[in-house]
């Protein structure tokens, strides 16, 4: 204890540096005086993405952890920000996954079940306003999703403050997630097992700090802070015992904190060349440690036409509750065979390609019922592999069509 | 909980040492390029709610950390 004391002291030293560093300088301090955050432009901007995904393993969660964990997933979303003033705006994120999931249709071993294939649709509302003087920015937040068996209302709050000539930048995002889920359970457990709620409340806080460094040279930090509450484990997934032979359905304790740390640096070196890096480090109180590195390397081909390999790196330590078929004991009061929640490293790596010509794509002048046009702005795609060491292989192809409308 | 500590220490003094930098709008000719933008592409969206799903470690990088099934 005597140690995070000193940990906490130095924390706060560092903090208050900081603070004399920004005081200090009188240059800053003068510059602020004419320096005004920018005022939003007329334009809309809209994006389209769409994702196919696949993945296969042979560790599925429904089958206590053995078994396939085919799944198959669409996925389509659309992303528009709407100024309304040089102060306000409203944007949209909305869109729908169809998924096709052998692992769920295992729920049910004698007949397909609802879940093998389903749609999940989601949307989330928000609205913006910047003080521009202040150089500050307020939000709000509002969204659903649903699917068959799960359904989820969220609302959030954001602040925003640029400084520093628009150098440095803060944003604080607070969101609740209210979700509740029609408990299904696998089909020979029926009437022997049951939970007290569908209920799972979830609580993000998180600071995101931004900082420019020199020209070429900028890094951003991201803290957030998880609390989970209520119904986290999933009511269809079984576990077996070795001292026993009836299964019982996954217990997980009914509440879990969570809080991942994240540096990005991104890197101008030459006209033709971006560098792009993550670093994440993630701990919970399921016992789960992990750390995350992304590499980006973005080759600027011509004016329009950007080409970027990237690989990603991930490992963690298990969740305390996990261990694989057949392992658990039935005495034990929490149990997953869940292998996303297990030891492992994966390692994902791929291609983006994206074509954005100076003048669009496509361009089409005066829209019916307005003045403004529309201008299909950019293409990109992205396509990669993921392999976990766990055995699960999956691939994917994502497309996105970057819009305009003045 | 101690390597977090650390790992915020180092990043605080990071920023404590490049807090008074100032570039000016007409010099941002390459930290306002679209791949110089710091947070996850927008493209980036599916992997990172499919990586959400497939590892128990998640967030801090724009992905959804709370809500959703995420059960399929």
């Amino acid at each position: 204890m005597k140690f995070y004391y000193r940990q906490v002291l130095v924390t706060i030293l560092l903090l208050s540096t900081m603070g004399r560093a920004q005081a200090q300088d009188p240059t800053a301090t003068a510059q602020k005086k004419g320096y005004q955050m920018k005022p939003n432009t007329k334009e809309i901007e809209a994006n389209f993405l769409s994702s196919y995904y696949d993945q296969n393993g042979n560790n599925g969660a429904v089958t206590g952890g053995i078994g396939t964990e085919q799944l198959t997933d669409i996925a389509n979303v659309f992303i528009v920000n709407v100024p309304l003033d040089s102060v306000n705006s409203i944007g949209f994120y909305g869109g729908a996954d169809f998924y096709s999931s052998a692992s769920t249709d295992n729920i049910d071993n004698f007949s397909s079940s609802a879940s093998s294939n389903d749609t999940r649709i989601f949307a989330t509302v928000s609205y913006n306003r910047k003080n521009l003087s202040r150089g500050e920015t307020y939000g709000i937040r509002a969204g659903f999703s649903n699917e068959y068996d799960y359904a989820s209302l969220s609302a959030g709050l954001s602040y925003t403050k640029e400084w520093n000539q628009g150098n440095s930048e803060i944003n604080i995002t607070g969101q609740a997630f209210f979700d509740n889920w029609l408990i299904i359970y696998p089909y020979e457990l029926r009437g022997d097992v049951s939970l007290p709620s569908g209920n799972r409340k979830s609580y993000n806080g998180q600071v995101n700090f931004s900082q420019v460094i020199n020209k070429r040279l900028q890094m951003g930090v991201s803290a957030e802070f998880v609390k989970m509450t209520g119904l986290l484990s999933t009511p269809f997934h079984r576990v077996y015992f070795r001292d026993v032979t009836t299964p019982d359905i996954e217990r997980l304790p009914d509440h879990r904190l969570k809080i991942p740390i994240g540096l990005r640096l991104n890197y101008y070196p030459i006209d033709f060349l971006v560098l792009r890096s993550y670093y994440r480090y993630y701990w919970d109180d399921f016992g789960i440690i992990g750390n995350t590195v992304e590499l980006e390397t973005s080759f600027k081909l011509s004016t329009s036409l950007t080409v970027g390999p990237f690989y990603r790196y991930h490992n963690q330590s298990g969740a305390k509750y996990f261990a694989a078929y057949e392992t658990h004991l039935s005495s034990e009061i929490f149990y997953t065979s869940d292998y996303d929640l297990s030891t492992f490293d994966s390692h994902k790596y791929g291609l983006t390609l994206r074509y954005s010509p100076l003048f669009g794509l496509l361009r089409a002048k005066k829209l019916p019922l307005t003045k403004r046009s529309f201008m299909l702005k950019y293409i990109e795609t992205r396509m990669g592999n993921y392999q976990r060491s766990t055995q699960l292989d999956a691939y994917f192809i994502s497309l996105n069509l970057g819009m305009s409308v003045k | 909980m101690k390597q977090l500590l650390k790992l915020g220490q180092f990043i605080l003094f990071a920023f404590s040492m490049s807090s008074c930098m100032s570039v000016k709008a007409y010099q941002k000719m390459y930290l306002n390029d679209a791949e110089m933008e710091l947070a996850s592409k927008k493209i980036e969206v599916f992997e990172t709610n499919f990586a959400t799903y497939r590892e128990g470690a998640a967030g801090a990088n724009g992905g959804k950390v709370g809500g959703g099934c995420g059960c399929n």
